[in-house]
Parts: structure tokens; sequence; C-alpha cells
């Protein structure tokens, strides 16, 4: 198997030690790793024989190809994952995935629709419709703009004096406005990892006095044993978005376990984790290769 | 029938089109901006929310809404979906259409003919392929999702000083060969192609209100629907030049192509809409009465006797 090889292509937001820790995995595993950050990319369009070229390289003779994009790669993200979802290559994420992940209200309402358990959601094209069905939620309520990632870009709303003035301002910058539910918690959530049938839970408490458990806002994490309600949780919501590898977070509430989103190009935590979770994906990659070869 | 046309906001050609509707035989046409819908998701449904629409009463919803709005109508469109009313537009068309470097994608691997095209992620990487164009070229950065600049460059020796000039940090580039041509604008209506000839200046090309009524070859019809269906959609305004598909639009110019072809565009999608809908609604389960519809049903029963 010296000769497989799998390419990582990175966002442009890419954090290096991210990379770095899961190139070095895979090299534990393949005979060839490639790291191509998205802006050092290019498509060329060729019906059948289109290419997508680092270096001279075309990433799509690749036995994987690994796209790991936040949603500041649009442009160049979707046309590169359809043009992987036409080639033979292995990927473990999808073009729909990308455009649904990164659409906060659209991948709860996927779930839902699908029975899997959420925070009750909902989008609203401008602030006026907003105010009107917001009186049915009750306060508090959290604000989330759809492009928001790592925590930012949500807001929490606890009284009718502060939705006024943020329904405004979420407007002025030409956003759609997604509210969600605030379910009062312990400070805390869960990231189940999906890699495969593989789920890796850990759980995210946020810093003193921070309702956000996202770990770049200065959250820790450890892992925990997944329940079998997290295992079917996560599972069944990776497989409804058609997606090998990613994380889905979950809320502790009253009612049991809710999803909040998924997410397409997960972190691993490595301060916390190291390389535990590189690891598994890089294995989890090579499996699906010595499996193609095998049949 | 009943059909709802949902509008990104006031346009002109709404109350024609509602006329087309209901001369087609349409019982109920009703008209909606976009802006008064609200998506709410819970305990294993999402519902379309404005006070006291009811979707499932519909059996046709005619999409009418802007690109900017692709946030909202992309869940909206699966919604549709899930409720078996015809758009005629797919899941994806927005994201499709609103996305350049995607719909390329989408022509190319469906064997629609485009102008030799490459993507990348700054302009140094084109440097590979500018011996390989034909001149001139056209050339649109992006910064995130935004069109920043649209330039059309006449030789290789310009393009490659351009891009090594070039400081600002972009997020892709698209760079396609460019026919200095007339383009040929199609609005694809089902099966049928209107078309209007936009000529080249030497310089620019003409507005499309000053084009002229063109009669499009066989193979440019088919090339146009075509288009159309591989950007998910059933109506569109796709684009012509030399034969090779330039841009495709999930929407029609009215008032100016009816003008320009002589045509009754209105009629036309009201009649691809009857054929559409009619055969949407023999596959459509059957709703079931809610309690209140029961009740009034009884009473209506009772009180006639």
């Amino acid at each position: 198997m010296a000769k497989s090889s799998l390419a990582i292509i990175g966002s442009k937001h890419y954090k290096r030690s991210t990379v770095r820790s899961l190139v070095a995995e895979a090299k534990g595993f393949f005979g060839r790793v490639t790291f191509a950050p998205i802006d050092k990319v290019r498509i060329v369009f060729d019906g059948d024989n289109s290419k997508l070229v680092y270096k001279g390289r075309n990433l799509l003779k690749y036995d994987v190809c690994y796209p790991r994009l936040s949603s500041k790669d649009y442009v160049l993200g979707e046309a590169l994952l359809h043009l992987i979802g036409r080639s033979k290559v292995y990927c473990p994420v999808n073009l729909r995935a990308f455009q649904v992940t990164n659409h906060k209200y659209y991948t709860i309402k996927e779930l839902s629709n699908a029975n899997i358990p959420i925070v009750k959601s909902s989008l609203f094209t401008n602030p006026d419709s907003a105010k009107l069905t917001l009186k049915e939620f009750g306060m508090p309520f959290v604000v989330k703009l759809l492009s928001g990632f790592a925590g930012k870009g949500v807001i929490l709303v606890d009284n009718e004096k502060q939705l006024d003035s943020i329904l405004d301002t979420v407007s002025l910058f030409d956003e759609f406005i997604s509210v969600q539910k605030f379910v009062k918690g312990k400070n805390s959530d869960i990231r189940c990892y999906v890699i495969g049938e593989k789920v890796i839970a850990v759980r995210r408490s946020g810093k003193q006095g921070e309702w956000r458990a996202n770990v770049s806002r200065g959250g820790t994490a450890e892992e925990i044993s997944p329940t079998a309600e997290m295992k079917k949780i996560a599972l069944d919501s990776a497989r409804l978005l058609k997606m090998d590898i990613c994380a889905v977070d979950l809320l502790e509430t009253k009612e049991g376990l809710k999803v909040i989103e998924v997410n397409f190009m997960p972190g691993p935590f490595k301060k916390y984790l190291g390389n535990r979770i590189t690891k598994e994906m890089a294995e989890f990659l090579y499996g699906r290769v010595s499996e193609k070869i095998t049949a | 029938m009943n059909i709802l046309i949902l509008t990104g906001g006031k346009d002109r050609a709404t109350n024609a089109l509602k006329q087309a509707f209901s001369h087609k035989g349409f019982s109920r046409v009703d008209s909606l901006s976009i802006s008064k819908l609200n998506l709410v998701s819970r305990g294993g449904k999402t519902k379309i929310v404005n006070g006291g629409l009811r979707i499932e009463d519909y059996d046709a919803v005619y999409l009418r809404a802007g690109l900017k709005l692709t946030a909202f109508v992309e869940p909206l469109l699966d919604e549709l979906k899930n409720e078996h009313i015809y758009v005629q537009v797919r899941r994806g068309a927005y994201y499709v259409n609103g996305n350049e470097a995607l719909q390329l994608s989408a022509l190319n691997g469906k064997g629609i003919p485009i102008a030799k095209t490459v993507l990348a992620g700054n302009p140094k990487l084109i440097k590979d392929s500018i011996e390989k164009f034909r001149y001139p070229v056209i050339m649109k950065s992006f910064v995130g999702q935004k069109k920043i600049q649209t330039i059309i460059i006449e030789t290789p020796r310009s393009l490659r000083s351009f891009t090594k000039s070039f400081k600002m940090e972009l997020d892709a580039v698209v760079l396609r060969e460019f026919e200095d041509s007339d383009l040929v604008q199609c609005a694809v209506i089902g099966g049928k192609v209107f078309a209007i000839k936009r000529r080249w200046n030497g310089t620019e090309l003409e507005r499309l209100s000053k084009g002229i009524a063109y009669s499009p070859s066989d193979s440019e019809k088919v090339t146009a629907i075509q288009a159309a269906r591989a950007c998910k959609c059933e109506i569109a305004t796709v684009k012509l030049s030399k034969g090779l598909v330039t841009g495709v639009l999930p929407e029609i110019n009215f008032v100016v192509f009816n003008r320009k072809t002589g045509e009754n565009l209105y009629e036309s999608v009201a009649s691809f809409f009857h054929d559409r809908a009619s055969g949407i609604k023999l596959k459509r389960p059957k709703q079931k009465p809610s309690f209140f519809d029961q009740l009034s049903r009884a009473l209506e029963g009772v009180f006639n006797g």
C-alpha cells in the first residue's frame, strides 16, 4: 500500500497546527500525502478531463481527497467540491453538506425533518416578521449570523429592549436572521466527532462567565465515553448529510440531547486531545483506500 | 389548481402573470413578497409561516426572488419539495446560479459547451495557463462571495503584467476566453426558447433593451434548454456566445422579451406551469383534513339538515 495517496485541501484560513498534525499522522499510513491550501489550487475545466491542479499535480488522480474548507472559501470551495463529486476520487465530505452545514438554520431544518432532536430554530428575512414570531419563542434566545463560526456571530438576547437593536443591526449587514431557543445548560456542550462509524465524544466547557462553550473562546475540552444516545444522534446526523467525517455539537437539555450544529471542518482540539482525532481521521481515510483496493 | 407567486419585491410583471395564470384556468392565484415568510423548525417538522398562509393549499409556486435571497430560498425550496409543490427551480438552483465558479462546473459536468476556463485561488497561479488561452480573455476576481473586478485582457503580455502587479488579496479568480461577438440571450420556458440578439459594437455589448428579436437555431435551442436544466431551472435566461454558454440566470426579463419578440411570455409561463402542476397534483398525496376542517364540515351538515 506504499503507493496510496492522500490530498488534504486546506481552507485559506487553516490552522497550521491542525494541518501539521493531520499530515504527520497521515504519513504513517499513506505513501504520499499532499497538503494543498485552496488559494494555491487551480481548476481547469475540460469536460471529463477536468483537473484540480496543485504544483503541477492533478489531485483528482489521488486515492483520497479531503477538503477542509470554511464558508470563507465559498467561491472556489463549491466548484472544487462539485468537481471532486464528479470524479472517482474518494472524498469523506460533499458539496451539499458544505452548503447545508455552512448555513446554521438549514442544518437544523434538515435534521429536524429527519426526526433528529434539535433546539427549536427559525429563519427570518426581515426584522419585522422576526419580532412578531419571536414573541412565541419566549426569552431568552440566541440570534445567529448564518455565516458565523467558532462561536463568533452569536448573540444572546434575554430581554425585549435588546431585541430591536440587535435585529436592526443584523439586517443592516444584509444578513438573514436565524434564531435558536436558548437552553440553559451546564455552561458546556458535547462535541461528537464522527469518523466513519466511530464516534468520539468530547465535553466542551466554557470559561468562567462565558455562555459559549467554544474552545476557541477560551473553553476547555475533555474526552468522555459516548452514550448510545450520543452515538445514534451523531451517526444519524452525519449519514443524513452523507458525511464520513464531521462533528456534531449537542446540548444536554431536560428533554434529552439536542443538536445545535454540524461542523464540516472540525478542529481536533490538539491542546486537549493531542493527536487523538487526527490519527483517527488518517486511519479511517486509509481504511477506505484499503477497502477499495481489496474490492 | 392554485398557484402562489413569490416575489423578491415590487415587480411590474406580477400583475400580468396573475392575469395569465387566471386566464389559463388556475382557480386561485396569489402573490406574496418572500420577505413576509419565515421558516420555523421544531419537533420533527418545519413550517413555512406567514400569518394565515397555508402553503399546502397551493399546487405550484412561481419563485421570482433574486439571488441575494439565496440563504432563505434554498431551505424554502427544500420545504416546498417536501410539500410536493411544483417550483420551476430545483433545490440547489440558487446555490449553483449564485456562484459563477460552481455554475461553470455544473455546466461543464453536464457536457454543456463553455469557453475555456481556469479557476484559481489567486492571479499568480494562472501564469501556467497564459499561453494556452486564445485572446481576449475575461478575468473576474472575488473576495469572499463578492465579485470585485471584471476586466477584459487583450494579450498574453497584458495578462502576465496584470497578474504580476496584482497586490490585493483575493479568494478566487475566474479566467475565461472571451468571445468578442454578438450575444444571444435566451428566455427558456420548459421546452420553449425565445431569443434576443445583443450586438457587439467593438468595445461592448449593447444592452438587452437595445437588442433585436432573434430566431435561435435548433442547436442553440437545445444548448439553452440543457444549460437551464444543468443549472436546475426549467425557466431561466441563458446567454450564448458563438454557441458557448456564458451565463445562466434563474429569472426572465418579461417586459423586454415581450416587447422585443412580440410573444406573450406571461402566457407561455402560465401554460408551462399548468402542465407541470397538473402532473404534480396527480402524484401528490391527499392532504388529511384537519380537525377543524372536519368539525366545520360536520357543522355545515348539521345546519344544512
